[in-house]
This record gives C-alpha cells, sequence and structure tokens, in this order.
C-alpha cells in the first residue's frame, strides 16, 4: 500500500483529469420525464399503446381551458377570441389539429338532408348565432358538453392534439410557444388553465432544474455546516466536501456518457451522494486528527506519512464495508423493472464507490501533500461527550430492561403493520406537484369543469372485416360506454364510434319537413336516350337488380308528429305525458325531458338516436343489410372517424374513449378493469376488448412500483444478511443484523400509511435507501457488543461499554445523513420531499434501534455466535 | 363551405380521372398548360382502389364516376359505388353552380331514400384511402407560388420538375408540393407533398400513363404516404372519353332508381 502512495501527486493529478473528464460529459445529458420512459418497451401495456398509435392515430392531447369570469364563453367577444386563438395554435409547430367550440363539427337534419357544418356559423349576425351555437350544443350534447363546454357555460376547452410520435424536444418547444401566445391573450375577465401530459412533463423538467440549482447548494451548505462544527479545520471541511463532489460528478458525468435520461427522481442523486458520501472522509480524517492530537511534533513530514497509514489500516476496512452495504442497497433498486429506478440504483452504487475510492486514495494523497499548519484547534468538542452521557442515560433507565424494549418495539412494530395496510400505491405524475402549484391548479380548474385529464381507451376487436358494423357489436359498445358513465363517478366523459352510428342514425331518419327544393329531377327525364350502362354492370350483374325494387317509399319516410301536435295543445300535452313516460327513471332533468319529448315527436331524428338493432324498425329484411346500412353512414363520414375505427367502410376494430375526472391511477385501474370485465359478459362471440392509452401505462408504471419495491426490499434485506452473516461467519448474527433494519422499514411504511404518503416512483426507493445507509448502524453496534462480550460476561458492561465505543459515531453519521437527506423538504416536487423526511424518520429509527433493541435482543437471547471465545474478528 | 364543396367535387373529379394530380402544376407557364390541357366534355370511369396498410393488409373499394361539363362550364357529376358489397349501389350526385355553393345528394341503398348533404372535410381522407379531399381538388395556378427546379429526363419523356408553395399558407395541408410534369402530356406523373414541418408525406407517382381516344390517361397510379407506410393504389380498369352519358344521369332520381328512365 505504501508503494500506491510513494507518488501521491499521481493519484491527484489522474483524479483530477478524471473528474475534469467526467465533468465535460456532463452538459450532455438529457431530461426526461415522458411516462413512456417509465415503462418498460415490452411491456403489455406500451405494446397496446403502440398498436393503438399505428391504427389510431396522435393520442398526445393538450388541453386549452379558456373561464371567464361573467357573463358566459358563448358571448361574441369570447367567441372572437377562441376562433382567433385556435387558429394560431394550429400554427404551432407540432400540431396536428385543433379542435374548439368555434370549428368543431356539428352534424344535422337539415331541410331534407344533412349537414356537416362547424358547431359555430359565422353569418354576420353575432346575436343570431349565438343562439344557434346554443341550439346545436343542446342538440348533440353528448359530444360537447364536459368536452368544449362546462355545464355552467363559463368555461370552453380547445383540444390540441399533438403529431403522432413527437419527441419530448418537441412537445416541450411546443408548450413553451403555446405558453408565451397565451400570455399575450391573458387579459381582465378571463384566464387560461392549460393541461395534459405533455404540459406535465415540461412542468417536471422546468421544477427539476429548479431543484438542482437549488438543492446541491443547500445539501453542501449543510454538510459544511455540520463538518465544521464537528472539526473546525479546514481541511475538515474541505476533504469530505471534495470526495462527495468528485463522486456526484463522476455519477453523473457517467449517466450522461451512457445516455441515461435524468429524470425527476435522479434529482436526489447529487444530495444522495453529498449526504451519503462525506461520511466516508468524515472517518478517515477523525482518525488521523487523533493521532495529530497525540503527537509531539505534527510538522515531521515521516511523522505524517505514519498518521496516514495508520489511519489507514485502523478504518480502511470499516469504511469499505459500510460503503459495499450502502453501494448493495442502491443496487437492490437496480432490480427494478422501472428504468428510472433501475438507473437511479445503479448510478447511485457507482458514486458511493467512487467516493470510497476518493476516501481510500485521494484523500491520503492530499493529506501527504497539503501543507498543514500545526495547533489548529486541537481542542475537542463537547457535542460528542454530552452525546455518551446521554446515551448511557438512556440505557439505565430503559435499556437494562430487554425484555420492555423488545415489547415496546413489538407494539410499535404491530402499529405499523397495520398502517402499511392503508399504505395507497399511486403513481399520478400530476400529484408530484404542489397542491398550489400553477400545473396541479390547471389540472384542478379543468378536471372540475370539463370531463377530465386522463384517458384511455377501450380498444374492440372482431374477427373478420366489418366485424364493427354489426349492429349487436355496436349495440354492446353503445351500452358500455352509458354503463361506465353511470357506474363510476370518476368517468367524465365516454366517446365512442358507436356514437357516431347513433348520430348519422339519428340525421339520416329526420322528418322531411322541407321538401326537396332545386333537384334536377324536377323534369321528367330528359331526352330519353339512355345509350349508357354500367361498365360495373360487365362483370357483375348485382349492381343492376339491386338498384331496381325501390321506389320512394312514403312508409320508409320517418313519421313526424310535430307539424299536427304543434297546433293542437292537447296533442302537444299527450306527447308531453307519453314521453314523460319513457323515462328511465322518476327523478330526470328538464333537459331529459326535453329529449324525451323529442324522441316522442322524431325531431330532428330523435326517436331513432340509437344503433339501429331491429330489421323491421327499419323495413330491412335481414342483420346482414342493418349492417350494410351502418356501412353507408361510415361512407358519408367518409374517413372522418379514423381515430375511431380501422377501415373508413368496414372496421374491423373499433374504439371508445374514456376521459376521467381522478387523477388517480388506482382509479384508472379499477374502472379498466371493470371495463373489460363488462366486455366479458356482454359482447358478442368472435369479438374481444382491450385496454390501452396513457393513463393505462401510469397505471402499469404503478403496478410495477409495487412488484419493483418487494422485490428491491427483499434483495436489500438478503445482502445485508450476507454481509453480516460472513462477517460474523453466523446466520444466526445475519438474522440479527436484519432485526433493527426491518423495524426501521415498518416504520417507514407504517408513517407512510398514518400520514397519508403514496408509495410511486420515489418514495418506493426508500427502504432499499434506508436499508443500505442503516445497515452501517448494525454493524458497528454488532462489531463492538462483540469485542466487548469477547472481554466480559457481565452484560451490562458489555452493553455499555459497547454503547460508549460506537454509540458516538453512529448518532453522529445518522444525524449528518438526516440533515442532508432533510434538504429534501425544500424540493418542487410531493414525493422527493416525502424521501427527504423518510429517510431522515429511517436514519434516526434505525439508529434508534441498533442502540436500543439490537443490545436488547442480544441480552435476552444470547445467541451463540456471541460466545466468549469468539471476541476477535 | 364553398370551398369544402368545390374539395368535395373534387373528389369527383379524381374518380374520373379528369385531375389526377394533388393539386395544380408547375412553374407558372408550366402549370397554365397543365391546367389548360383538354380532358374530355364528358367521361366515364371504373376505378378500383387498392388500399395497403404498414402491416401489409389489403382492402378493395371499387367505384365508378361519370362527369359531364355543361356549355355553361359548370360540372356535373354521379359517383356509384360499387365495392365493397356493402356500400354496393350508394350513389353519389355533384351539380355545380355558377353563383352559389354546389348541390349534393347522397343515396344510401339500405335507407332508400336520397338526402342532400351539405358537407365536406377537406383535410380528412376519402374512403378512407391516402388521398384527401384536398388531394383531389385541383388547385387555382393562382393559390400558389411556382418554381421550375429543374428539367431532367423522366421515363422516355422529358420532365419539368416545378415546386408550388401556398401563397395563403392556411389554403393547403402541404408546405409545398414538388411535381414531374412531362413535356407535351401535361399531367404531373409525381409529385411530392410535404408536410406543414416540411418532412414528405406522401408521394403520388403515376405508373401507367396512357393514350385512351386520343387522350392521355393515368392508368395506374399509387399515394403512397411514406410517413405511415399506407398507401392507395389507383386503377383505371375502364374510361371513355365523350360518351353518351344522358341529363337523367345527373339527377336525384337517377340517384334513387339507378335508371335514366
Amino acid at each position: 500500500m505504501r508503494n500506491l502512495f510513494r507518488r501521491p501527486g499521481i493519484i491527484v493529478a489522474v483524479t483530477a483529469a478524471l473528474t475534469v473528464f467526467f465533468a465535460l460529459q456532463i452538459p450532455g445529458i438529457t431530461i426526461n420525464n415522458n411516462v413512456e420512459v417509465f415503462i418498460p418497451p415490452h411491456s403489455a401495456e406500451k405494446l397496446a399503446y403502440d398498436r393503438m398509435l399505428d391504427t389510431y392515430g396522435s393520442q398526445q392531447l393538450v388541453s386549452v381551458a379558456l373561464v371567464v369570469e361573467r357573463g358566459s364563453v358563448l358571448d361574441a367577444r369570447w367567441l372572437k377570441l377562441i376562433g382567433l386563438l385556435g387558429g394560431e395554435i394550429e400554427a404551432l409547430p407540432f400540431v396536428n389539429s385543433v379542435t374548439s367550440l368555434v370549428n368543431a363539427d356539428y352534424i344535422a337534419a337539415s331541410g331534407g338532408g344533412m349537414e356537416v357544418t362547424t358547431l359555430h356559423s359565422d353569418t354576420g349576425n353575432p346575436v343570431a348565432d349565438a343562439a344557434e351555437l346554443r341550439r346545436r350544443l343542446f342538440d348533440w350534447a353528448p359530444m360537447y358538453r364536459g368536452n368544449l363546454v362546462s355545464d355552467d357555460l363559463q368555461a370552453t376547452q380547445i383540444i390540441v392534439t399533438l403529431e403522432a410520435r413527437t419527441t419530448t424536444e418537441e412537445r416541450e418547444q411546443f408548450v413553451h410557444r403555446l405558453d408565451a401566445l397565451l400570455e399575450q391573450h391573458t387579459g381582465p375577465g378571463h384566464f387560461f388553465a392549460v393541461g395534459g401530459e405533455p404540459v406535465v412533463t415540461v412542468e417536471l423538467k422546468r421544477s427539476m432544474i429548479g431543484d438542482l440549482t437549488y438543492l446541491i447548494p443547500m445539501v453542501l451548505i449543510v454538510v459544511v455546516v455540520v463538518l465544521a462544527l464537528a472539526f473546525r479545520s479546514v481541511l475538515g471541511v474541505v476533504l469530505p466536501l471534495l470526495t462527495v463532489s468528485v463522486a456526484t460528478v463522476w455519477a453523473v458525468g457517467i449517466m450522461a456518457m451512457l445516455g441515461i435520461y435524468f429524470s425527476m427522481i435522479s434529482t436526489v442523486i447529487p444530495v444522495l451522494l453529498v449526504a451519503v458520501g462525506s461520511a466516508y472522509a468524515i472517518h478517515l480524517y477523525s482518525h488521523y486528527r487523533e493521532l495529530d492530537r497525540e503527537s509531539s511534533d505534527p510538522a515531521d513530514p515521516i511523522q505524517r506519512r505514519e498518521w496516514v497509514f495508520g489511519s489507514m489500516s485502523r478504518v480502511g476496512t470499516p469504511i469499505a464495508l459500510t460503503a459495499l452495504t450502502t453501494a448493495a442497497g442502491f443496487a437492490s433498486i437496480a432490480t427494478s423493472e422501472i428504468a428510472p429506478m433501475r438507473h437511479f440504483g445503479f448510478i447511485n452504487a457507482i458514486g458511493v464507490l467512487v467516493a470510497l475510492g476518493v476516501t481510500l486514495l485521494l484523500v491520503p494523497a492530499l493529506l501527504l501533500i497539503l501543507p498543514q499548519r500545526t495547533g489548529e484547534s486541537k481542542r475537542h468538542d463537547a457535542l460528542p461527550g454530552r452525546m455518551e452521557r446521554m446515551l448511557l442515560m438512556f440505557h439505565r433507565s430503559v435499556g437494562r430492561r430487554p425484555a420492555v424494549v423488545v415489547a415496546g418495539v413489538l407494539l410499535v412494530a404491530a402499529a405499523c403493520t397495520w398502517a402499511l395496510t392503508q399504505v395507497v400505491v399511486d403513481n399520478a405524475m400530476v400529484e408530484y406537484f404542489d397542491r398550489d402549484s400553477p400545473v396541479r391548479t390547471a389540472d384542478t380548474v379543468i378536471r372540475e369543469r370539463f370531463s377530465g385529464t386522463k384517458m384511455f381507451s377501450v380498444l374492440f376487436e372482431g374477427d373478420e372485416r366489418g366485424a364493427l358494423t354489426d349492429p349487436d357489436a355496436l349495440a354492446a359498445m353503445d351500452d358500455l360506454a352509458r354503463y361506465l358513465e353511470r357506474h363510476h363517478a370518476e368517468v367524465g366523459h365516454v366517446l365512442s364510434f358507436s356514437d357516431f352510428v347513433r348520430r348519422m342514425n339519428r340525421v339520416m331518419h329526420a322528418p322531411d319537413d322541407e321538401p326537396d327544393a332545386g333537384q334536377p329531377d324536377a323534369a321528367t327525364p330528359s331526352d330519353g336516350n339512355d345509350g349508357f350502362l354500367s361498365f360495373f354492370g360487365d362483370e357483375d350483374d348485382a349492381a343492376a337488380t339491386h338498384l331496381t325494387d325501390a321506389p320512394r317509399d312514403e312508409e320508409a319516410r320517418a313519421p313526424s308528429a310535430l307539424t299536427e301536435a304543434a297546433l293542437d295543445p292537447a296533442g302537444v300535452a299527450d306527447a308531453l305525458n307519453r314521453a314523460l313516460a319513457r323515462a328511465e327513471r322518476l327523478d330526470i332533468s328538464g333537459a331529459e325531458l326535453v329529449r324525451l319529448f323529442n324522441r316522442e315527436l322524431n325531431i330532428g331524428g330523435a326517436a331513432f338516436d340509437e344503433i339501429p338493432l331491429d330489421p323491421q324498425r327499419y323495413r330491412l329484411a335481414t342483420r346482414d343489410e342493418l349492417r350494410n346500412l351502418i356501412s353507408q353512414y361510415l361512407l358519408i363520414y367518409s374517413g372522418g372517424l379514423s381515430e375511431f375505427a380501422d377501415d373508413a367502410l368496414e372496421p374491423q376494430g373499433a374504439r371508445m374513449l374514456v376521459q376521467l375526472r381522478s387523477t388517480s391511477t388506482a382509479d384508472t385501474t379499477r374502472i379498466s378493469r371493470d371495463a373489460l370485465a363488462w366486455t366479458e359478459r356482454h359482447l358478442p362471440d368472435g369479438y374481444t376488448a382491450s385496454i390501452a392509452g396513457f393513463a393505462d401505462i401510469e397505471a402499469a408504471v404503478t403496478r410495477l412500483i409495487v412488484r419493483s419495491q418487494l422485490t428491491s426490499i427483499v434483495t436489500a434485506m438478503f445482502i445485508v444478511f450476507l454481509i453480516v452473516a460472513i462477517a460474523h461467519r453466523s446466520a444466526m448474527a445475519g438474522l440479527f443484523g436484519l432485526v433493527p433494519l426491518s423495524v426501521a422499514v415498518l416504520i417507514n411504511f407504517g408513517v407512510m400509511g398514518i400520514m397519508g404518503i403514496h408509495l410511486n416512483i420515489a418514495t418506493a426507493m426508500i427502504a432499499s435507501i434506508s436499508i443500505g445507509i442503516g445497515v452501517d448502524y448494525t454493524i458497528h453496534v454488532l462489531a463492538a457488543y462483540r469485542r466487548e462480550r469477547a472481554q466480559s460476561s457481565d452484560l451490562d458492561l458489555v452493553t455499555e461499554r459497547a454503547l460508549l465505543g460506537t454509540g458516538k459515531a453512529i448518532v453522529f453519521n445518522a444525524g449528518s445523513v438526516a440533515a442532508g437527506f432533510l434538504v429534501l423538504l425544500l424540493s418542487n416536487f410531493n414525493p422527493l420531499r416525502y424521501v427527504g423526511l423518510l429517510v431522515a424518520v429511517t436514519m434516526v429509527t434505525s439508529c434508534i434501534a441498533a442502540v436500543t433493541l439490537l443490545p436488547a435482543l442480544l441480552n435476552l437471547f444470547k445467541p451463540a455466535f456471541l460466545s466468549a471465545e469468539g471476541g476477535t474478528q | 363551405m364553398t370551398t369544402q364543396h368545390k374539395r368535395l367535387t373534387a373528389a369527383v373529379c379524381m374518380a374520373m380521372v379528369l385531375a389526377v394530380a394533388a393539386g395544380a402544376m408547375s412553374g407558372e407557364e408550366v402549370m397554365r398548360a397543365v391546367e389548360a390541357r383538354d380532358g374530355g366534355r364528358a367521361v366515364q370511369a371504373l376505378i378500383e382502389l387498392r388500399l395497403t396498410d404498414s402491416r401489409g393488409s389489403t382492402s378493395e373499394r371499387i367505384i365508378e364516376g361519370f362527369g359531364v361539363e355543361t356549355e355553361a362550364g359548370l360540372n356535373r357529376m354521379v359517383v356509384v359505388f360499387h365495392r365493397p358489397a356493402s356500400v354496393q349501389d350508394t350513389r353519389f350526385l355533384v351539380v355545380e353552380h355558377a353563383d352559389r355553393a354546389d348541390d349534393q345528394w347522397i343515396y344510401l341503398p339500405a335507407l332508400r331514400r336520397v338526402r342532400r348533404i351539405a358537407a365536406g372535410e377537406s383535410r380528412e381522407s376519402f374512403m378512407g384511402t391516402d388521398f384527401t379531399y384536398d388531394d383531389l381538388r385541383s388547385r387555382s395556378v393562382d393559390d400558389d407560388r411556382h418554381t421550375l427546379v429543374r428539367e431532367e429526363a423522366c421515363g422516355e419523356h422529358h420532365c419539368f420538375v416545378v415546386e408550388s408553395v401556398p401563397r395563403d399558407p392556411a389554403s393547403s395541408q402541404y408546405r409545398r408540393r414538388v411535381q414531374w410534369v412531362p413535356r407535351d402530356i401535361w399531367i404531373p406523373t409525381r409529385v411530392e407533398l410535404y408536410d406543414s414541418r416540411d418532412r414528405l408525406l406522401k408521394v403520388n407517382r403515376v405508373e401507367r400513363l396512357e393514350q385512351v381516344q386520343d387522350y392521355w390517361t393515368p392508368m395506374e397510379s399509387v399515394m403512397e404516404n411514406v410517413q405511415t407506410n399506407h398507401s392507395t393504389r389507383l386503377t383505371v380498369q375502364r374510361i371513355q372519353y365523350n360518351g353518351n352519358l344522358p341529363d337523367a344521369l345527373f339527377t336525384t332520381r337517377f340517384l334513387e332508381t339507378g335508371r335514366t328512365r
């Protein structure tokens, strides 16, 4: 070893060069928080999402809500703003389409035909236009309500679809341009709220950069203060600080080199490495200082070499052991299926090992090189002395009654086990933000007024081309849509392929209340010289036969009772009562009554607002003809439904969009499973249903978190068991070593359950982090106890001595790590704040468990591996 | 609505192969020549559309189009859908007016009724093909700025390569179009369409150009969306220029009965 340090300058130079190299890599790092980064690329949910993207096009939606304070959004001035803004947004890069109150499609019956027009027509008469717009909104309410307008008519939504497969950077660009645009249009009397996944992702990045520029200096300050208090010397501050800085730069540099995305949870990396990594240099330096203090001539370089190597040989092994266990704790997170978590574990493990390497190489090298002033505060501060007295006091009051300690811990553990069952697993991205943060406020505005910001699709698939023109399948789809709306309060809106079929059926069956004017067939066929022949008939005579026997049949026309009824008050009353009698509930609303009344009189075809199911009612012979009818409706839509059907005329697959008002991923899982269960009961044979969508991916990530959590805890525990068991050559020792950590982890989950802290991507890592760091305390106490036990059989004395020997260091270490993590309380993100708080709590609990519970157990059970002869380690 | 009417009208034009190209043509003079090309007074064509998606599965549509130009220079058109069988005998009529929006009617055989239609979405697909209504519409020469990029040999012809950029960007779904126009034929044989971000979106290639009754006719062409790998092959199975198309063909009565008397 001494040879290694013959030229300490080389170590310093090489470390410096490598650090500069890694530092230069850092600017190349990419920040990415897209949900798609979190899901394994080959998971079923991701594949389903990609397939949906292939079939139905872009799924990237941004919602721009305009909320007005007085009047309604239907006022001319707001409509003008919506139109203007819609056009400007459409011109932004990466926009696929914009749908607003002004330009949305409106399909309706009109004078013996149908019209497809924009929802708002500008005829130059604002009063009449506004009245017509209101009428249309009510006329096709299921389409627009909660989607384009809020129920109080004070808010409207502009829905922006981004192009398929835009990159994260492109979405960012769009959001920034959109923000700038909205800024220009903001004024008195109204405000905007922007929601949707791209917006949340961009805001995540913005907050992360804020976190990084704020938290890193903060944690450094905390560490400097702690170090300064402890050592009162420049080197005592500089060396640990240098260690963590080098470790952090290398870790992040390696991340950049490997092309690992920096995500929200990566923000913790620098904070964590600073808090954890400083401990190693602290230990080394404090031993060096002890020797220094005892020395007679500190300026003698030969003497100094001896101190350095003396400290190294005394604390080198324990430092390496604690660093290895900590790295192992992080490595256990690397078992996760969620890439950012895996990377987090991996990079932190590397960072810890780098910190270890720097402590064992660079710090000694620097100590050998740097000139040191002598007599630099040789006074040992009073703090550890006081701490020792506290430990003793504690031990003498309760520590002597191990049964009491164990009983107390069992009680706490029982309480925490109950609380553990209360932990909610939820990884809703929007909940990463503060309740009063702009993103969260906007999300709430949109969710309260509209149908929600979360979406998934139910995809229907038949076994042949055209299967989704089958009336039974469509009716099942339609029923599912209504079922979801009625049975789940969280479902804000369902828009299904079947809704468009219903609409067209209605429009095409509206009564002819106006004779067709201006048809070119008014005159008899002119020249009578019928030399024309279809080219198609040549090969297939179907054409010729089909079109013959269907002269205009008065019966085939849908009847309209409107004219007669309008003239006769008794008739109106009668119709109203008949309509009311059709109600499905007794407590229907006024709007529902009007709907039923329209249905009774077939106003605008309202009696045919249904999936055509009964051939007789449609004067057709067979169900196949009903299928043809539906295909023919689709022909009129002519490709306009490509977001909902996989073919323009004969779809084999079709889609239903379910919008959720809730933010909870647990709701997504519950509702999508219920939808699938429903389809299993009610879909006709030959049809299957599946789920896909952003919310589905988000929910899948949440489910993976639970799985990762279990795997990583088990892995971490196992590694700890192995390390302790090997160190003491006893499996029993390994088991004893697990106890304090298990209690600490249990308390962590207990606190989460009681405080209602969700288990999410960040909080799922607390257990592993705590095990990795907290095991150090167990290792120290176990070793000290064993050492003392070898010299005495008086358990009381053994405990007291063991605590005096290590307790101080443990409490100090736990305190400084906890203080470092508490800096995370200043984060912009809720989950990171909880990580800070809970790791700090766990540091304290695992430290307390190590100094109380562990000796109590050892005293109580007197395990064999601690017998007097095994005293040397 | 007027432009949408025009676009829908143009859909029918496509069906009759009066205008093959996704819009108009070239470096202004080339363009004018394309526009001035005589495409016949009346035309009847049977057309097969074969759609192929990115996974290679195909589906087929067969339509038949009839069109005449009246003495006033206004168009009347009928499209009859033959395949798939589920939409067989659906018929569609467009009558152009000089002073007001086009009239459009559709007849659905399963409904046995003619319905007037007031609509048409320009940027959406025509029957699920890779043609949008915009693609099927002839843009007026004055709608775009045209630049002759170069001249080059294309097959056995000599082509003008013309880039056209809309004067009003909002008037087109494309940022620009590049067209290859063979001299003396004046039908673009290759059209490249670039999306709003100026990435190549679609390519239309005429694969077989023939003279039918002295009129140059693209008998087979393919429109390919290079971003989605979806393509539509358009094959003219039969075409006749200046045949006898009775006036009674262009009536709602014909839509209902399929007969001209």
